[in-house]
């Protein structure tokens, strides 16, 4: 199940990638064309915020896994293990609640979005549904991860072991 | 219950969860949803969740976030950072303290292409602090002029902390960017100064007269790799230099001359990067897929990572503007009887406490919302006052406890302990708050250069 779940959020994160060079790439290309020939690709920048959308989303999970989403160990570090442990199983259980309300209501806005066509007017007029699913995919995808995250807990509080994953390092690059 | 009681509580939830180890990001948007569900209800906090999810990132501006991380992910992962210290140090060795400031111009010449204050430190520090310690720098000064140069990261544009400032605040991004030019280069310059008057007074930290005071903070001369930097040939150098030119002409000189957006720029930077990346893979013949593939899951995570809090912190604004928090308390300070400029110096000082607690782009996103409002309601100037936090921000990531970049360099190289390296870093801190206290002084040294495009 945990390898299934690191596959899917693994799967995600390889789509998020050719989703930056999407935007890499038809950006430099949309402007290098408008300096050049007066015409730029209308479609890049009307789907670029979709994309994006997209991007952060789908790679929420395996970001997670690697534990790259920002955490602050700073008070946790100075409790005994099992506390810390516990402590964090509770924040997680609460989190995981907010999130599965959320992506109840992100799920009945896909739906509904994907119904009417939902799309932006424009020159193409790009549709906006799939950003709205990616959301709902992405979500699922890091709550299973979370998921994870909270049997690695559980196994830790009966050993007396903290089992860390998350990292405060995430922001090395920013 | 009284909205003050709501604000407090929400408040609780948000502390509690990031000392439960949650994801800061995760912590915000539990906090924002708990607010709005005691200060309307349930759906209606979770529409408004299901709505910003989407809204916040769904802007084209905000493409120039992925675009400066994967710019500085590719120029971390090319051979950039080895070239400009080898280039910089042949430019310096002559001067007393000369390695040190190669550090710090070579920390400002990849922090104008990386945007990035902690990869700057990993990406220079194993190299510089390796030739520091080989000429019997001390490893405290060597381990506090990587770490202190590195913050530069975060102001030199391309930088995301002043994009994202841009984004929660509402100011110019462009502007921003501009207006981090001058105080970086001040930066720079506070530290060859610092750098050059310790020289003098204690030239024995510098290597000079060694045998005297090898034993004073570790075994001199020690490399922990192989033999010297290589000294650039000509043409080496040259294409090193040309490769700073054009990222910094593409991205900076694209805003300032206002041919392309601060977006366009970012995704014109990228692929100049990328073309750099693919250049120093094939020149390393180390293989291209593998390094290639690294530096886009890492570029994908980070910006995940960096929307993520975007989301939680736009949810958690949402609630306090809902409360009606900022109004409060831009009227509250407001009607306070201490002069204004008082005030902003409480405000900036408030960031040190904060910067022990959180890490800089969290900071930056729970407190902005709050105190930027309040700043320009006073009438100073928002970019002004923007760089100022920055510079902030700058020291939070240098003091004890949760100084990243002391981290960093501790782990850069194994001569350094948390120790030295904190111990290091902080003999820059009055030089820091020193370069703050000018650009508090002199507005326009922020100001000049932004003004001349708006």
């Amino acid at each position: 199940m945990r390898r299934t779940i690191e596959t899917v959020g693994a799967v995600l994160g390889i789509v998020a990638g050719l989703l930056l060079f999407y935007l890499i790439i038809g950006i430099g290309l949309d402007v290098t064309l408008r300096s050049v020939t007066g015409r730029g690709l209308p479609s890049v920048a009307e789907y670029a915020d979709i994309v994006l959308v997209g991007l952060v989303y789908l790679s929420l999970a395996r970001t997670q896994a690697d534990g790259g989403h920002v955490a602050s160990e700073l008070v946790a570090m100075r409790l005994p293990p099992r506390l810390r442990v516990g402590l964090e199983l509770l924040g997680l259980i609460v989190v995981l609640g907010f999130l599965a309300g959320l992506t109840w209501f992100a799920l009945e806005t896909a739906i509904g979005s994907y119904r009417r066509g939902e799309y932006r007017l424009g020159l193409t007029g790009a549709l906006i549904w799939p950003a709205r699913w990616a959301i709902v995919v992405g979500l699922i995808a890091w709550q299973l991860q979370l998921l994870v995250r909270l049997a690695d807990l559980v196994q830790g509080l009966r050993r007396g072991r903290d089992p860390s994953a998350s990292s405060p390092d995430a922001l090395a690059n920013l | 219950m009284d909205t003050p009681t709501i604000v407090l509580i929400a408040l609780s939830v948000l502390f509690a969860l990031i000392v439960m180890r949650i994801p800061i990001a995760l912590a915000l948007l539990a906090a924002g949803l708990a607010g709005l569900l005691l200060l309307r209800d349930l759906d209606y906090a979770l529409a408004t969740a299901a709505h910003v999810a989407y809204d916040t990132p769904a802007r084209y501006v905000l493409i120039v976030i992925p675009m400066f991380i994967a710019m500085g992910i590719f120029a971390k992962h090319g051979t950039f950072a080895q070239d400009a210290f080898a280039l910089a140090e042949r430019l310096l060795r002559k001067l007393r303290g000369g390695l040190a400031m190669a550090t710090v111009m070579t920390c400002a010449g990849f922090a104008a292409v990386s945007g990035s204050s902690v990869a700057t430190v990993a990406s220079i520090g194993p190299l510089a602090i390796r030739e520091m310690r080989r000429h019997n720098y001390s490893v405290t000064l060597a381990a506090g002029v990587v770490g202190a140069s590195g913050t530069l990261g975060v102001l030199i544009p391309p930088s995301v902390v002043l994009v994202l400032y841009g984004i929660v605040s509402g100011e110019s991004i462009g502007a921003l960017l501009i207006a981090g030019i001058v105080p970086g280069i001040v930066s720079a310059v506070m530290y060859f100064a610092a750098i050059y008057s310790w020289g003098l007074r204690r030239p024995a930290m510098m290597g000079v007269d060694a045998g005297t005071t090898a034993g004073n903070e570790g075994a001199a001369g020690e490399a922990d790799g192989p033999g010297d930097v290589p000294r650039p040939r000509l043409g080496a150098a040259a294409y090193t230099l040309s490769r700073v030119v054009i990222l910094m002409m593409v991205v900076v000189g694209g805003i300032y001359t206002g041919i392309v957006t601060a977006t366009e720029a970012a995704g014109l930077g990228a692929i100049v990067a990328l073309i750099f990346f693919l250049i120093d893979a094939v020149r390393a013949r180390a293989g291209l897929w593998t390094p290639f593939r690294q530096a886009t899951l890492e570029s994908v995570s980070l910006t995940s990572m960096a929307f993520a809090l975007l989301v939680g912190a736009a949810v958690f604004t949402f609630f306090l503007v809902l409360a009606g928090v900022p109004k409060m308390l831009t009227d509250w300070v407001i009607a306070l009887p201490i002069p204004d400029a008082v005030i902003v110096v409480i405000i900036l000082l408030a960031f040190i406490p904060l910067g022990m607690f959180l890490d800089p782009i969290s900071m930056l996103l729970i407190a902005v919302p709050l105190v930027h409002p309040v700043v320009t309601a006073m009438g100073y100037d928002g970019i002004w006052f923007a760089i100022l936090v920055v510079k902030m921000i700058e020291i939070g990531l240098i003091t004890p406890p949760f100084g990243m970049n002391a981290f960093v360099v501790a782990g850069a190289s194994r001569y350094v302990t948390v120790e030295q390296s904190f111990a290091g870093i902080l003999r820059f801190l009055p030089v820091d708050l020193l370069t703050i206290l000018l650009l508090f002084l002199f507005p326009p040294l922020v100001l000049w250069l932004p003004g001349l495009i708006r």
